[in-house]
């Protein structure tokens, strides 16, 4: 199953640790393997396998993690599948105009597609996500590096950081009702009316019949 | 049930596409944002955590745990941004800052800015070494508890 980094790994990776073993309570010939595979890891592995020192505020504890399993969670922007007729619907409805009041900005029409052709699941990630990952990665080397940056430079900063406010799924699970409960019930409450006018069109005409 | 599983679903991913998208700025449109990029040395490196761009206000860190959530507008409050464990962003509307800068950092000022991350924390506070000696003295780590708007 995917991961989804809510901070990106090219930002983890800086915190890789050939020291994180240390942390890890076993007896010390383990410790020892450990510290050996650790080195193997961040000298020829992928960064998703480097050691990291992480504290657990729930556990209140050090552990040792991988940067893999470190600020991600699975399938956290995984689109749901859009097979399913009643998603379909609600690809629909998004296209009210009273509902991109809402929501400016949005590209309807890129939506509306996800409603009737195969997709990919990892879609938000690849591009939305993916996109801005990218433009604030190509300008971590000259923010590490001292160097100046452009206004336009500048402003994908801030919209990275703003964005990273976002994406974290403490947001999700303690702010998406808050600011968009209006819109989901919205939704809710014109899906009822629909499936009541259909069920009604339905009735009239077996009743016809 | 699974009506509402779906609509939470759906919509949040329309909240993230619209918020990673080009045409999104939320901090620009509210207020005009600077930005610093703070600079450490290895001794007393940066940690970050899985939460690190909540607003604070850097002078009263204690109080974070259980104040509401100040707004980018007041130029008194900070956003954090880790980018290492040697560098930092921070972004603020104080209009004494310039609209981007280096900066290098004292030890006692990455300490405080350590301090805010891990109070912010929801979960994970990364290092980049077993050495957890990196924040203020009063703060202990075992001693965090959740906060009232995180």
């Amino acid at each position: 199953m995917p991961r989804h980094h809510y901070i990106p790994i090219s930002v983890l990776r800086t915190f890789a640790s050939r020291d994180a073993w240390k942390v890890v309570a076993v007896p010390i010939e383990i410790k020892r393997r450990i510290a050996s595979s650790d080195r193997n890891y961040i000298e020829h592995g992928q960064p998703r396998n480097w050691p990291v020192v992480v504290y657990d505020k729930r556990e209140k504890r050090f552990t040792r993690s991988t940067i893999g399993r470190t600020c991600s969670a699975p399938q956290l922007y995984k689109v749901p599948d859009y097979d399913d007729q009643l998603i379909r619907g609600i690809v629909r409805l998004n296209l009210r105009e009273d509902i991109e009041e809402d929501l400016r900005g949005f590209n309807f029409e890129a939506l509306m597609k996800l409603g009737v052709e195969p997709l990919d699941s990892e879609w938000i990630e690849r591009t939305a996500i993916g996109n801005l990952d990218r433009d604030f990665g190509r300008l971590l080397p000259l923010l590490r590096d001292a160097q100046p940056i452009s206004s336009e430079q500048i402003a994908i900063v801030l919209r990275f950081v703003a964005f990273a406010r976002f994406r974290i799924p403490l947001w999700r699970r303690r702010y998406f009702s808050e600011r968009h409960s209006g819109l989901v019930r919205s939704l809710k409450e014109q899906i009822d009316h629909i499936s009541q006018i259909v069920k009604m069109t339905y009735l009239k005409s077996s009743a016809r019949v | 049930m699974r009506l509402n599983r779906d609509m939470d679903e759906h919509v949040y991913h329309m909240a993230m596409m619209r918020y990673a998208s080009n045409d999104f700025d939320a901090l620009s449109a509210r207020v005009k944002p600077r930005v610093k990029v703070l600079h450490t040395l290895p001794s007393v490196p940066f940690v970050t955590c899985d939460n690190p761009a909540r607003p604070h206000k850097p002078t009263q860190l204690r109080k974070i745990f259980d104040r509401g959530l100040p707004g980018i507008g007041d130029p008194r409050v900070h956003m954090l941004y880790p980018i290492s464990p040697l560098d930092c962003i921070v972004i603020s509307s104080d209009r004494s800052w310039r609209d981007f800068v280096h900066q290098d950092v004292t030890v006692s000022s990455v300490k405080a800015i350590n301090t805010a991350l891990a109070i912010m924390a929801d979960e994970q506070i990364i290092f980049s070494s077993p050495n957890t000696s990196v924040f203020e003295n009063w703060m202990k780590l075992d001693r965090l508890r959740p906060l009232l708007r995180p």
